[in-house]
């Protein structure tokens, strides 16, 4: 069946009172986690995860995909009003939005933030329908050799992508692929790295690394970096919809944002962010007026916010088809699909046709109930800054540690969500980036086990991940890509040292 | 701050790979019938990965002491402290007190201690907050969660 049919089918079944319901939730409460800073879609889906044992896997999957949508949108809110990006990928769209705000334009930035931000989701929705299949196809031929290396490539990618440092990215990986081997072993019942601790004998829950790192990770950084005294809030005065010059000046922008956040979300690791980022200095550099760009200049809020919704689907490519997400939040995802006994690589496409398929089609309905939710209520969603801190990350704490303890009714789990937070927090301040060691965590039982069969199928002989010429390819990527990110650290440092001062 | 950052960073993993390959050397190595690769051989791999990401973080100190960078501060270390000493201490009252009180005095403690000043509203909101976690995640969800000397 063709992806045109397959889609439909998705509709239909998204196309239902209680799937709308999960995706409007989904919407709401992604984009009221955007505006808030110090908790992003990474962490609320975790802290969904527990809740999402109790409903039916479309259910949750197309809620938890609501709120990965919706928190990008909310992201732009306080980039414009306060210079305060709600997430990550919402950095560049404080450039240029904040002045906008204090030129009495942060109706049209956000307006303009909004309807890139669905052009941009819509597009990349698109390009997943009709992309996923294909890449899903290619990837039934993949045998283990082929599934290790694709699983070395994905995670040197996430290592060098991810944070400023390539050697703090390959730690960070280790760090989960470290984590995933503890418990018993399952082809020989043997225990590893248990320190002789019963309790970790069935491993570590994914779920508890997810919620101690992104959840409680984040609110003691959170709290320990405080600012006194909130900035500056600004209004949003005059008219809302944007100027026929704003238009002009931000359709190709959006455009072009579309292709480069959709193919920087489907590089693991790399998420919106980097799409965000890479759009912005696209636009900057493709511009007549580059000079306007930091001053105000509303296609380099475009470009920012288009990119990084575009980046969504994007991200949703490899996870659907491989197994191998593409973000922090994609990886929280796979963890949910993983929980409801689905397995993910490219037979899920075939197997759970209709979960997958009704997934993507609730996309493109959220992108909807997002541009009716934003254009009108972000008067609204503006009060809900007035939420104080110190009631919110409280509470964070709390529904992590309820969520954590209600996995396996069990106090170990809670105290390993404490663990992992201090270790979330510890990474920050070491400038270790979280998401490949979530990635290697997730990945690692699947590495070894085909590293373990491609072995036992070859009679031992390792030549078999260079003779296969798929496996080679991923390898040899993942050889560039260390190469790579080596030489341009090494040309960085030089010339930061040769334009530093005697 | 980063090149330090980094000396820090190099030896905690130095040292996590020390206790990990002690780990790993605890793994009973079975004859298995399944073939070449045991149970040690890939957390063995880890460890020595571990060991030379964490000499390379350390051995490189030198390069980027010199070349500096703006890496970030450790941020209020008071309050990290006692965040620590709120989560520890919940962990040692909940099965005593139970889930409600618990996690109503953890949330009032941490209202409070983030600048909170108005006490009437904060104890019955953190008790309600606390109540309303219970009532969806034992009624609803069906978690049974530690009851303690109240019962709930």
């Amino acid at each position: 069946m063709d992806a045109v049919s397959l889609l439909l089918q998705g509709f239909h079944s998204a196309w239902t009172v209680e799937h709308l319901v999960s995706a409007f939730l989904g919407c709401l409460l992604g984009t009221v986690v955007g505006i808030l800073p110090g908790i992003g879609p990474s962490t609320t889906v975790a802290l969904l995860l527990p809740i999402a044992f109790t409903v039916e896997p479309s259910f949750a999957l197309i809620m938890m995909c609501g709120v990965y949508l919706g928190a990008m949108y909310g992201g732009s809110l306080t980039s414009v009003l306060l210079k305060v990006p709600g997430e990550a990928s919402s950095v560049m769209t404080a450039v240029d939005g904040f002045e906008m705000a204090k030129q009495g334009r942060a109706g049209p930035a956000l307006a303009m933030s909004a309807i890139g931000s669905f052009v941009g989701g819509t597009l990349s929705v698109v390009a997943l329908t009709f992309l996923a299949p294909l890449v899903a196809e290619y990837a039934l031929a993949f045998g283990p050799a082929e599934y290790f290396s694709l699983m070395i490539a994905a995670l040197v990618m996430a290592s060098t992508l991810l944070g400023r440092d390539g050697v703090k990215g390959v730690v960070a990986v280790l760090l989960g692929l470290a984590v995933s081997v503890v418990g018993t072993d399952l082809q020989t019942g043997v225990p590893r790295v248990t320190f002789g601790i019963t309790q970790l004998l069935s491993g570590i829950d994914v779920i508890v690394v997810l919620m101690g790192l992104f959840g409680v990770g984040e609110v003691l950084w959170y709290l320990t970096h405080r600012e006194e005294g909130a900035g500056e809030r600004l209004a949003i005065r005059g008219r809302l919809w944007p100027t026929l010059e704003d238009w002009g000046r931000s359709w190709l922008a959006m455009l072009r944002a579309s292709v480069v956040g959709f193919f920087a979300g489907v590089l693991p690791g790399s998420g919106s962010s980097l799409g965000s980022l890479l759009a912005y200095t696209v636009e900057q550099r493709s511009s007549r007026h580059p000079e306007r760009f930091g001053k105000g200049a509303i296609e380099g809020v475009t470009a920012s916010e288009t990119a990084n919704n575009a980046a969504t689907g994007g991200a949703l490519i490899p996870m659907l088809t491989l197994g191998i997400p593409g973000s922090g939040t994609t990886a929280v995802l796979l963890t949910a699909l993983t929980m409801y006994g689905i397995q993910p690589g490219p037979r899920l496409m075939v197997e759970h046709a209709d979960v997958v398929w009704s997934v993507i089609a609730s996309l493109y309905i959220s992108n909807v109930i997002l541009l009716v939710l934003n254009l009108p209520l972000i008067g609204l969603f503006t009060r809900i800054l007035d939420i104080p801190v110190r009631f919110l990350m409280p509470l964070i704490l709390a529904i992590a540690a309820v969520g954590a303890y209600s996995l396996e009714n069990s106090f170990s789990d809670v105290v390993l969500l404490f663990l992992f937070g201090f270790l979330g927090y510890l990474m920050r301040l070491g400038e270790i980036p979280q998401v490949p060691m979530v990635l290697g965590v997730l990945l690692g039982p699947r590495m070894e086990q085909s590293l373990r069969q491609a072995a036992l199928l070859s009679n031992g002989d390792f030549t078999v991940f260079v003779r296969h010429p798929i496996s080679f390819a991923f390898l040899a990527l993942a050889v560039v890509l260390l190469v790579w990110d080596w030489l341009s650290r090494r040309r960085k440092a030089a010339r930061e040292a040769g334009g530093a001062p005697a | 701050m980063g090149a330090s950052n980094d000396v820090w960073a190099g030896f905690a993993v130095l040292a996590f790979a020390a206790v990990f390959f002690w780990q790993v050397e605890e793994i009973r190595q079975v004859s298995s019938l399944t073939g070449v690769l045991g149970a040690r051989a890939f957390p063995l791999a880890l460890a020595a990965l571990l060991a030379a990401s964490g000499l390379a973080l350390v051995t490189r100190f030198r390069r980027r002491a010199k070349a500096g960078s703006d890496a970030p501060d450790a941020g209020d270390l008071r309050m990290l402290g006692t965040l620590c000493a709120f989560l520890v201490g919940y962990l040692v009252v909940l099965p005593y007190a139970g889930f409600t009180l618990a996690t109503g005095l953890f949330l009032y403690g941490l209202f409070a201690l983030l600048g909170e000043r108005r006490h009437w509203l904060s104890a019955p909101l953190a008790l309600a907050l606390a109540g309303a976690l219970y009532v969806s995640f034992h009624g609803y969800l069906g978690v049974s969660l530690p009851r303690g000397v109240v019962g709930f």
